[in-house]
């Protein structure tokens, strides 16, 4: 053992460096070989107009400009952005909210944990195909628990003011993978804490206001970042219970099914890589801002982040 | 033992490396090797596998023949390989597609081929798909077949139950109205079980054409969008009217209560009474209707008797890149040649586009439905989608989301069409 560490001229940091780029390399070289140069041509691409048949022209900023004009692009624009505002907030408690009620002590719990997991683990197209049921105006689960409070429920996916507010009930079932998270972090909290709490006489909701929520924030935190992340790309949901057009009468034409369409459908690959570089820069802008912002709200070990 | 394993994870680097670079050039297949790209149910892969045995097995030439789903998805492979550099050099190619290519210069020119080809004449096909697969003086596509979607399916048994009398196939739009209402049923609580007519998908330009209406002024070369005709009014209103109006036809909403359930599964478990679409529907109802009896009858005309409605049809094309073009137009005549139509005539999927053989007991034989013969004389009536690549795009970014208004009973045709028309002009015909 003490021969094998003075053969090696390396320092231990640097030998624990090579492992850490060994290990990594599988994801490194996919990344450049399989992302990468797509990435590259994409930009590339966006300043080029491509049918995909006939070489590529360069267009210089056309596809940039003609976005500003594309009325359903603004529009896939609004229904993305009007996506993420509700199914963000809405996701993050309920989260919370599931993960508190998992935290108890209860016998079932480790049974009702799972249940509650399983849906992150459904494939996205099984789900929605679900989802198409429980949403069904005439027969669907949904509309049946309305009818119950006496509530005539609304057409769902086939009226164009409640198909955005479907797709966002739907994106309550992903809560699960989320939960999970923040059943993690719950665990992670000093249990002195607590403690120290019910010695000044703290009640259950003083105990959630000033221990919980604050010890909890870096999860927020990163869960926030991930969410609106992943909702800035919904795609899956809407491909499949639209059958890829985004209707009724475009309501549920989101950024991304857009940049499907274009592509694919429309065979306009450079306005395609165009939107999906200004949806990378949208979600860049907002990842960053959210960085700027966690500063006074964000909690690690008790300090304020920064 | 951490030195193997370092070993190992250079090797198979290496190996990534290499197998990359192999993929990067192209798995070249050695020049005797023709790429056909097709798409097709399971009859036509039997069919398009028998003839591309016989032509191994007669030319000593191998033949990599690659199926993808029909639709978009095809599109998305085909289009793929071209951005790849890598297209195949012989395409199947539909009517509706074939705009896509029409424009792009990378299809071969079949003329020369034809005209020096002792079997074949282009006289012999349908000369509505012959213009069709036409640009300028040149041919692109050999024809395989026609499929004028002009074929309502009826079920006899629900006929004859309401003691109502088939239709024929000289009836009009208010026949067809007046025959739906009566099977129009509601359960207990007013929500409609059964329906008059449904079509395959909503297939609103038979209503357009046989109204006399058109999407653009001329088909082969569209300089205007002309959808706010007073006869394209009249036609989508209709259409609107039968579900919002008269309520023979499940709206949007509706279908969405069916619970995934498609409209030929309706026609196919006896919820709707008559069901509109092409004759490429026959085999699945040959296989699946147990019930009843049912035959086809031709699209009704409009009050006036103008008759007309959209068709499909499909053939076989060579790409301009092909090396071997000689082998490449022989494969093409194999499968769209006399031999290939008179196989796919057998399976009663589709209308070979040779005349004799569309004419012939092998497409006529006798099996259901029996006034398929219909189809012969339903060739001279059909009208084909405006030849411009970006009508996918118009009809799917601009005319179905203002359809869809309509046919939710939110707006009528006319201020729907009198305002996305201008827009259509605008954002795409304005620089013509």
């Amino acid at each position: 053992m003490e021969k094998a560490i003075k053969r090696s001229k390396l320092k231990m940091s640097t030998q624990d460096a090579i492992w850490g780029y060994v290990f990594l390399s599988p994801w490194i070289l996919g990344m450049i070989f399989f992302t990468g140069g797509p990435i590259i041509a994409s930009l590339i691409l966006s300043f080029c107009d491509w049918d995909l048949i006939t070489p590529p022209k360069i267009i210089g900023f056309g596809n940039f400009i003609k976005m500003f004009s594309d009325s359903r692009f603004l529009n896939s624009m609004f229904n993305t952005f009007y996506y993420t505002v509700f199914s963000v907030p809405i996701g993050i408690i309920g989260s919370i909210m599931v993960a508190l009620l998992m935290n108890q002590k209860w016998k079932t719990v480790r049974l009702l944990r799972t249940i509650y997991y399983l849906p992150s683990v459904t494939a996205g197209v099984a789900s929605a195909i679900i989802w198409m049921w429980l949403l069904n105006p005439d027969f669907g689960l949904i509309n049946y628990g309305l009818s119950l409070l006496g509530v005539t429920g609304p057409k769902w996916m086939a009226d164009e003011v409640w198909a955005k507010p479907a797709i966002i009930i739907m994106s309550l079932w992903g809560v699960g993978g989320n939960m999970i998270i923040y059943l993690a972090g719950l665990q992670g909290i000093p249990r002195q804490l607590y403690e120290a709490a019910d010695i000044d006489g703290a009640g259950m909701v003083d105990k959630f206001r000033y221990v919980t929520l604050p010890m909890l924030t870096p999860v927020i935190f990163f869960n926030l970042i991930m969410s609106v992340v992943a909702s800035f790309q919904i795609f899956t949901q809407v491909y499949v219970l639209t059958g890829g057009q985004g209707g009724p009468a475009d309501s549920t034409l989101v950024m991304v099914l857009y940049i499907y369409q274009q592509a694919f459908k429309f065979h306009n690959m450079g306005y395609a890589s165009a939107i999906a570089w200004i949806l990378f820069i949208i979600i860049l802008i907002f990842t960053l801002l959210q960085f700027k912002i966690a500063g006074g709200w964000v909690h690690y070990e008790g300090e304020l982040k920064k | 033992m951490r030195r193997g394993f370092l070993i190992l994870l250079a090797v198979l680097s290496v190996l990534t490396i290499v197998f990359l670079a192999g993929c990067k050039g192209g798995l070249s297949l050695g020049g005797t090797t023709l790429r056909f790209m097709y798409w097709g149910d399971t009859s036509e892969i039997t069919i398009i596998k028998e003839m591309v045995t016989k032509f191994e097995k007669e030319t000593g030439v191998k033949v990599s023949a690659e199926r993808a789903p029909s639709g978009p998805p095809y599109m998305e492979k085909v289009l793929t390989q071209f951005a790849g550099g890598s297209a195949p050099d012989v395409l199947f190619v539909e009517v509706n597609n074939f705009k896509e290519f029409a424009s792009k210069g990378v299809l071969e020119d079949l003329t020369p081929y034809i005209e020096k080809d002792p079997n074949l004449k282009t006289t012999d096909f349908y000369p509505e798909i012959i213009d069709r697969f036409t640009v300028g003086k040149s041919l692109y596509v050999l024809p395989r077949d026609i499929a004028p979607i002009c074929c309502v399916y009826y079920n006899k048994n629900m006929f004859n139950e309401s003691g109502v009398k088939y239709p024929t196939d000289n009836w009009n739009w208010n026949d067809l109205l007046r025959l739906a209402k009566k099977f129009v049923k509601k359960d207990s609580n007013g929500i409609p079980i059964q329906y008059g007519y449904v079509d395959d998908w909503p297939i609103w330009e038979a209503f357009v054409y046989s109204n006399g209406g058109a999407m653009v002024d001329n088909v082969k070369d569209p300089k205007k969008c002309v959808m706010d005709s007073k006869a394209v009014i009249e036609a989508v209103q209709f259409r609107s009217d039968m579900i919002n109006k008269w309520g023979v036809v499940p709206s949007p909403s509706q279908m969405t209560a069916m619970g995934g359930m498609g409209t030929g599964d309706m026609f196919v478990s006896g919820r709707v009474a008559m069901f509109f679409s092409g004759l490429w529907k026959t085999p699945i109802f040959r296989e699946q209707i147990k019930g009843f009896d049912w035959d086809v009858v031709m699209f009704p005309t409009n009050p006036k008797g103008i008759r007309a409605f959209p068709t499909g049809g499909s053939g076989y094309a060579i790409v301009k890149s092909a090396k071997n073009k000689a082998m490449a137009w022989k494969l093409v005549t194999y499968l769209a040649g006399v031999e290939g139509q008179k196989k796919l005539a057998a399976t009663g999927l589709s209308q070979p586009a040779m005349k004799k053989i569309a004419e012939s007991k092998l497409f006529l034989d006798g099996l259901k439905p029996l006034h398929k013969d219909m189809l012969l004389r339903a060739v001279k009536y059909v009208k084909f989608a405006p030849l411009m690549p970006e009508w996918e795009e118009i009809n799917v970014s601009m005319i179905a989301p203002a359809f869809d208004k309509i046919w939710n009973g939110k707006e009528k045709a006319a201020p729907v069409l009198k305002r996305v028309v201008p827009e259509i002009n605008a954002n795409y015909f304005s620089e013509k």
